[in-house]
């Protein structure tokens, strides 16, 4: 018979089990009664033709099973049964069951749930782009490196690139940009986030338009007024309209027409952050004021490409680099040294989420290790305590391969409940990635979907748990002496099966051990964080709110205006000590700028890096933040646009540039011609807490004009207080002046420490996790061992044992596993802090302090799990168990 | 190969019971009497063990059974031969005309 009959055929019989031993039953009764007529007839007497007529048909029962092996369920039956059977043992022991439910529920859990964490951030972040695989970054590179990992470049180096580059199918160049979005009719508009674009965007990154068109390499050269919408900003404020096409809405006061829609989940080709709509990056002189196109040494693009079929990315990187430098020295005015290629994932690394991502996976799996290794104990110790169950199943005739079969089928259940719970958790913690990210005023948009493969790996992860820690268990069992097991219940637990046990302890708690110290490690740091001189004082009476007079409309003579206007309304406001204008806020995402700089007297040598961090505030700065100035002064409301030109350096330019002398009255050039240096600042920390000193510029805001600034105000109250009331001053100073992220200075802060709160938050919770599930493991391993030693125990209580003697014998057992696993564990800890190192802040990876702590604290939890195992020992009632035979 | 007694055995009730049931229906106990008759009381088979065989039959399709009444009028499950038995019981049939032949030459042969 065919196999998918047979299957058929069972499963049918499984479902008609009564109906089937019936119409048996039935049959076999019919005959014999026959044959008892047939032997009455031959002249017997009724019972000797009944007695007969059994005989001659042979063993009735013997016979019903067999003809119903034929019909019945077979295979299928036996797998129901043995399921049903688990399902029953595994009831009668709720808490073994529920405790590796939840082990396995807890880890499975974590590791899915960092797993679709990756997912969205590292290994598929922008699912709508065609290959993304093949999409590396571009960046400009300095020699030494100032600005970080993602150096822009300005727009006529990104054309001399995209035409001259071999290596790529096409370079795009981006960036992010504020936009004021008005309907022709509204008084006031609503500040959004754009993406300023080459015009080969959308077709470099497979994305086509689901309404409408992208834009044509034309309307680059032509900066043509034309927009793309992303669909969600369609649908949100345009109600999904189909007649949106050639719809005319101002940004930033200019005219600019609708000409395409973006299909829906596309929102940027970096990983993470969403725009919700695009424009050709010619426009920005349009939108912004001032033109940054034409201007070589302004820097302020990022840059895509696709590689070309069989261009690696190490091959892109040289010719770039190459081709950056033949231009350069080609004669512009700015030398680019540098170009560099890297994979789209490496954009944001540095102190960002990929190498903390990482670390979280391997903690997450160091926690699933454990939980299985819990899993294994226990299954272990189940396993060994059912010897008699299963010998007397072995004696009243299973088969050895059944019962084998049945223990995995107990496991399999076991993992699965522990699977559904784990996804179950997933699900639940997924969402709380936006903790994974540092706090940035970009927009972000989470592709979250928990896919098929992901759960494909979690039940994967649940099956492998289950063969491999139900076999071992349920092939030790099944070899069960038969006449041992029933004699004397396994009361000496057998050598090699205790160490085992052993052993997984020991591996818990080293596990444990490491995560704690990692977390305890990355709370240090943080500690340490917050000492650092970051050169200003008191962020807590601080209020940052950023704007852009662009996004007004605002050109530069009433962009200045508005400037001044807005300083002495807010310094007119009662509560408010001082305010002043920024460009860049220290620490925070975004605002630097670096400009070459001619010091005068002083020739650079050639190729020597010469742009240095150029900071543009308007008077009073330096009394608001609380900066002190060690030599000359800082802008004041005389220094205008008319005036002499001036500059504040910070203390590490004057002693780089000036060592030994005054830096007063010498001058320097950044561009716009020479400034006499007027003052000098104390240093500060303007990029990352853990940078070195770093050469900073202060011009005034009057003499040299940056639309996008940050108001500072110094209050003394409760900087919150003041919000509205700021809030209402933009809006009388002009309508569409942007009144963005209003924050206290302590609050732009937390974004500086993030990568330390969030390490010592997320190891913590899972060095928790590790921390109970050990506990639980050292609690059900001695809970065993009790039971195992019962006897024993009885014996030395019979002889006068004590019970604090008692106690101490079983904790002093749980005591050296955990002592053990400390060891192995502070070794195990010792290596992982070197990796750690580059993360953590002013503390040493080997931070005694910290191990001290987590192995205090880890005895702790030892005593506490051995302790109601201890205590149950104690109550061993000598009589019952030497009875127990 | 080797045939164990219960082998032989069951192959050869196989063709018994087709042969008792392409004379006509029969239930049960009816085939064992109709195999007595046939075989010239020559033959008999364990009553019981007839049944586990006839189910293996009926499910490869040989037989089909329905449940009716007998001749006293009690209810009994009547089994009857298929189309695809009638041609097994050709090729039983054969076999064990192939395999009586080559015995006999066997012993002949000593």
């Amino acid at each position: 018979m065919r196999w998918s009959n047979l299957f058929i055929t069972r499963l049918r019989a499984l479902m008609r089990r009564e109906d089937i031993l019936d119409d048996i039953e039935e049959e076999m009764r019919h005959h014999i009664e026959l044959e008892t007529e047939t032997n009455l007839e031959r002249g017997m007497k009724p019972d000797e033709a009944r007695v007969a007529a059994l005989k001659s048909f042979g063993n009735l029962t013997q016979l019903k099973d067999l003809a119903y092996d034929v019909r019945g369920g077979g295979m299928l039956e036996t797998l129901w049964q043995d399921l049903r059977y688990s399902l029953r043992t595994l009831r009668k022991q709720p808490a073994v069951t529920s405790i590796i439910a939840l082990s396995m529920g807890l880890a499975i859990g974590a590791n899915t749930t960092v797993y679709t964490w990756m997912e969205s951030l590292v290994l598929n972040p922008t699912p709508l782009v065609k290959d993304s695989g093949m999409l590396v970054a571009v960046n400009s590179a300095n020699k030494d490196g100032i600005g970080g990992e993602s150096d822009p470049f300005s727009y006529l180096t990104y054309v001399d690139w995209r035409d001259n580059a071999r290596s790529f199918d096409g370079l795009i160049a981006h960036n992010f940009i504020r936009l004021n979005l008005r309907q022709g009719d509204e008084p006031q508009g609503e500040p959004i986030w754009g993406e300023i674009v080459s015009s080969n965007y959308f077709d470099v990154l497979g994305v086509p338009a689901i309404l409408g068109r992208t834009f044509s390499d034309d309307e680059e050269r032509s900066a043509a007024p034309v927009t793309v919408l992303n669909y969600r900003l369609w649908q949100r404020r345009f109600g999904g309209d189909r007649n949106i096409l050639g719809r005319r809405i101002l940004l930033n006061g200019a005219d600019v027409t609708v000409i395409g829609v973006a299909p829906a989940g596309f929102d940027s080709v970096i990983a993470v952050y969403g725009s919700e709509l695009w424009i050709p990056v010619t426009l920005q002189p349009l939108l912004q004021g001032r033109n940054r196109i034409t201007d070589r040494n302004d820097r302020w693009l990022q840059g895509t490409a696709r590689l070309k079929n069989g261009v690696s990315v190490v091959q892109a990187n040289t010719e770039m680099r190459q081709l950056a430098r033949d231009i350069s020295e080609a004669g512009s005015e700015t030398p680019i040294t540098s170009a560099v290629v890297k994979l789209m994932r490496e954009r944001f690394t540095g102190p960002g989420f990929y190498p903390l991502l990482s670390l979280l996976l391997g903690v997450t799996a160091l926690v699933l290790l454990t939980a299985c290794a819990n899993v294994a104990n226990l299954l272990l110790a189940r396993a060994s305590s059912r010897g008699r169950e299963i010998a007397v199943r072995l004696a009243l005739g299973a088969r050895r391969s059944h019962i084998i079969r049945q223990l995995m089928i107990e496991s399999l259940l076991l993992s699965l409940i522990g699977g559904c719970t784990g996804l179950l958790l997933a699900r639940w913690a997924k969402p709380l990635v936006v903790f994974l990210s540092p706090p940035t005023p970009l927009p972000r948009q989470w592709n979250l979907d928990m896919n098929g493969r992901i759960v494909l790996v979690a039940f994967l992860v649940t099956l492998v748990t289950a063969l491999i820690f139900g076999l071992v268990p349920a092939l030790r069992a099944a070899k069960t002496d038969l006449v041992t097991s029933l004699k004397e219940e396994g009361r000496s637990a057998s050598g090699s099966r205790s160490r085992l046990r052993s052993t997984l302890i020991i591996a818990q708690v080293a596990l444990s051990l490491v995560a704690l110290v990692s977390a305890g490690l990355f709370l240090r740091s943080l500690q340490q964080a917050q000492k650092i001189d970051v050169g200003f004082s008191d962020p807590d009476h601080l209020l940052i709110v950023g704007t852009d007079f662009n996004m007004a409309g605002l050109k530069r003579e009433d962009g200045l205006a508005a400037a001044d206007r807005l300083l002495e309304r807010v310094r007119a406001l009662s509560g408010v000590t001082s305010a002043s204008l920024s460009t860049m806020v220290p620490l925070g995402f975004g605002g630097h700028a670096y400009r070459p700089t001619n010091v005068e007297g002083y020739v650079p040598q050639p190729n020597e890096e010469t742009s240095i961090e150029r900071v543009i505030v308007s008077d009073g700065y330096f009394e608001t933040m609380g900066i002190p100035i060690v030599d000359g002064r800082g802008f004041t409301i005389q220094d205008r646009g008319d005036t002499q030109r001036v500059a504040v350096v910070n203390q590490a330019f004057a002693k780089r540039n000036y060592p030994g002398q005054d830096p007063i009255g010498k001058r320097i050039d950044q561009g716009q011609g020479w400034a006499t240096v007027v003052g000098v600042a104390k240093d500060g920390k303007y990029g990352y807490l853990g940078e070195p000193p770093t050469p900073v510029v202060y011009s005034s805001l009057q003499q040299w004009y940056a639309p996008a600034v940050t108001l500072h105000v110094r209050t003394a109250n409760k900087p919150k207080m003041l919000t509205e009331t700021a809030r209402g001053v933009f809006a009388r100073i002009n309508a569409n002046l942007p009144f963005l992220d209003p924050r206290t200075m302590t609050e732009h802060l937390g974004a500086s420490t993030f990568g330390q709160s969030f390490g010592a938050s997320m190891l913590s919770a899972f060095g928790a996790l590790a921390l109970l599930i050990a506990a639980v493991g050292l609690y059900g391993v001695l809970s065993y061992v009790v039971t195992q030693r019962t006897h024993e125990i009885a014996i030395r209580i019979a002889i006068g044992a004590t019970p604090r003697q008692v106690m101490s014998l079983i904790l002093k057992q749980g005591l050296i596993l955990t002592l053990i696993g400390l060891v192995v564990g502070s070794g195990l800890a010792m290596v992982a802090g070197r990796l750690l190192q580059s993360q953590l802040l002013g503390v040493s990876a080997s931070d005694p302090l910290t191990f001290i702590g987590v192995a205090l604290l880890l005895v702790g939890m030892a005593l506490g799990a051995c302790f109601a195992p201890a205590r149950r020992a104690t109550k061993v009632d000598p009589m019952v168990a030497l009875r127990y035979e | 190969m080797t045939h164990t007694k219960a082998d032989l055995l069951q192959g050869t009730l196989d063709l018994l019971v087709l042969k008792a049931l392409s004379l006509g229906p029969l239930h049960g106990y009816g085939i064992i009497q109709r195999i007595r008759q046939m075989s010239g009381e020559m033959l008999t088979v364990e009553q019981g063990s007839l049944y586990p065989a006839l189910y293996r039959i009926e499910q490869r399709g040989w037989v089909r059974s329905k449940w009716g009444t007998n001749e006293t009028g009690r209810k009994a499950k009547f089994y009857t031969l298929t189309n695809a038995g009638r041609k097994q019981l050709v090729v039983e049939e054969e076999c064990w005309d192939l395999l009586a032949l080559a015995i006999e030459k066997m012993r002949e042969a000593t």
